[in-house]
């Protein structure tokens, strides 16, 4: 900043006003190299709120509004900055959530537990399992990247969802407990077979490693799956599992 | 209409037009770019929103020392002091700097949300918050606004901060616990 001591010229604000402005789109673009997506929208925020030329040149008291940022000028700032930019928003992009299918599978912050997000349109699946007692599944639905799901039994799960991680929370029996998990591919996922009377779930996560839960009223650690054929044997029964999309219902 | 009731409607008017510039666009950009949900990893932090909470406490705290040197310039406390205007001044830079960082990434990774009533006042005030701060700039750029509009933007930008706080990061900290 140009400002030293007690004097503020009339121009100190508009000096702060116009870096602020550089900052937001500075960390914008730097946003936008991390997603690899060209931020030509940035335009459309620096457009107002940036003086479109560092410094006004008006004589301080006069009305006139050449002092006042232009709301239609390209931003000055943004096109030294952004690759492509322009002054008109672009409409939303095709990638728009509602066509996403995701799995993110993974621990829970301390390992107690492990957690299966599938994730279909705007409707999503989550299966939390310690593999030996605690498990819950839970169904809803996802308003933007924000998850907000509930078990049959009154658990509820959140978490926000982006390109490469989930992170979020659930409560069970009144802990709470946190989890950033990763998006994994198959065989890494989540399955699940339903018989009357019986429900097994099973994570596999990216390692090979599975966790799962046979209950059959009676929670107990599920069989070995092989998720290539979907195959388990409960008792010497052959069972199948479904692998879970993230718009099932149950 | 001759120019002397123009030109007097225009001081409080040009500085809240730019304000209000600045709120609309920021909340178009929100809904219009399509939310990433990605954030760059800072080390030390175990998330991006838990760095977004403890920067956004920042500047509560650099808001609060906003707070009493306003009081101050204003001869409420310490009158006189020759430290408190540019002590006002760069703890307000400051407050707005850290803020940078928040913003940027709740406006490109999570956009304009209305999901839940929090984070719909949240939005909101988030837009608020920077026209209001625009509309102080403005005003303080200006030799020919009325007394009061400053402490007013002052305020507003002031419970803007205290505002958005309140629907990020104390949610934040009583859902995750107090952590980095």
């Amino acid at each position: 900043m140009l400002v030293s001591g007690d004097e503020m010229g009339q121009r100190s604000p508009l000096v702060t006003l116009a870096a602020t402005a550089v900052g937001l789109v500075a960390l914008l673009v730097v946003d936008s190299t991390q997603t690899g997506t060209t931020a030509a929208t940035d335009g459309t925020v620096t457009a107002t709120s940036a003086p479109t030329t560092s410094a006004p040149t008006t004589a301080p008291g006069t009305s006139t509004p050449t002092d006042v940022p232009a709301t239609t000028a390209p931003p000055t700032v943004a096109a030294t900055n952004t690759p492509a930019s322009s002054s008109s928003p672009q409409p939303p992009r095709t990638t728009a959530p509602t066509h996403r299918t995701v799995v993110y599978v993974g621990k829970t912050e301390h390992r107690q537990a492990t957690v299966a997000l599938a994730v279909k349109g705007n409707r999503a699946v989550a299966y939390v399992c310690d593999g030996s007692r605690l498990e819950a599944w839970l169904v809803g639905v996802i308003a933007d990247a924000h998850v907000a799901l509930r078990s049959r039994t009154g658990e509820r799960l959140v978490a926000t969802i982006g390109s490469r991680t989930a992170t979020g929370s659930f409560t069970l029996r009144g802990r709470t407990i946190r989890f950033e998990i990763g998006v994994a591919g198959p065989p890494a996922g989540l399955y699940r077979s339903a018989t009357s009377g019986r429900t097994i779930g099973w994570i596999v996560l990216p390692d090979g490693n599975q966790v799962g839960i046979d209950n059959d009223g009676t929670p107990a650690p599920a069989p070995r799956l092989d998720p290539a054929r979907r195959i388990a044997s409960v008792d010497g029964v052959q069972v199948t599992a479904q692998s879970i999309a993230g718009d099932e219902t149950f | 209409m001759t120019t002397v009731p123009m030109r007097r409607a225009s001081r409080v008017a040009i500085p809240l037009a730019g304000g209000a510039a600045v709120a609309i666009a920021l909340g178009v950009y929100g809904r219009v770019h399509a939310p990433t949900g990605v954030a760059i990893d800072i080390a030390g932090f175990s998330s991006f929103r838990s760095v977004k909470s403890w920067l956004a406490t920042v500047a509560l705290v650099l808001a609060l020392v906003q707070i009493v040197t306003a009081m101050a310039i204003f001869g409420r406390v310490f009158t006189g002091r020759r430290w408190v205007a540019p002590l006002h001044r760069w703890t307000g830079r400051a407050a707005v700097a850290v803020t940078l960082p928040v913003v940027a990434h709740c406006l490109y990774a999570l956009g304009f949300q209305y999901g839940e009533p929090r984070v719909l006042i949240h939005s909101l005030l988030g837009c608020f918050f920077y026209g209001a701060f625009v509309v102080k700039m403005l005003a303080l750029s200006r030799t020919d606004t009325p007394g009061w509009l400053l402490p007013v933007a002052g305020g507003a930008v002031a419970i803007g901060i205290v505002g958005l706080w309140l629907t990020s990061s104390l949610w934040f900290f009583t859902t995750f616990g107090i952590i980095r």
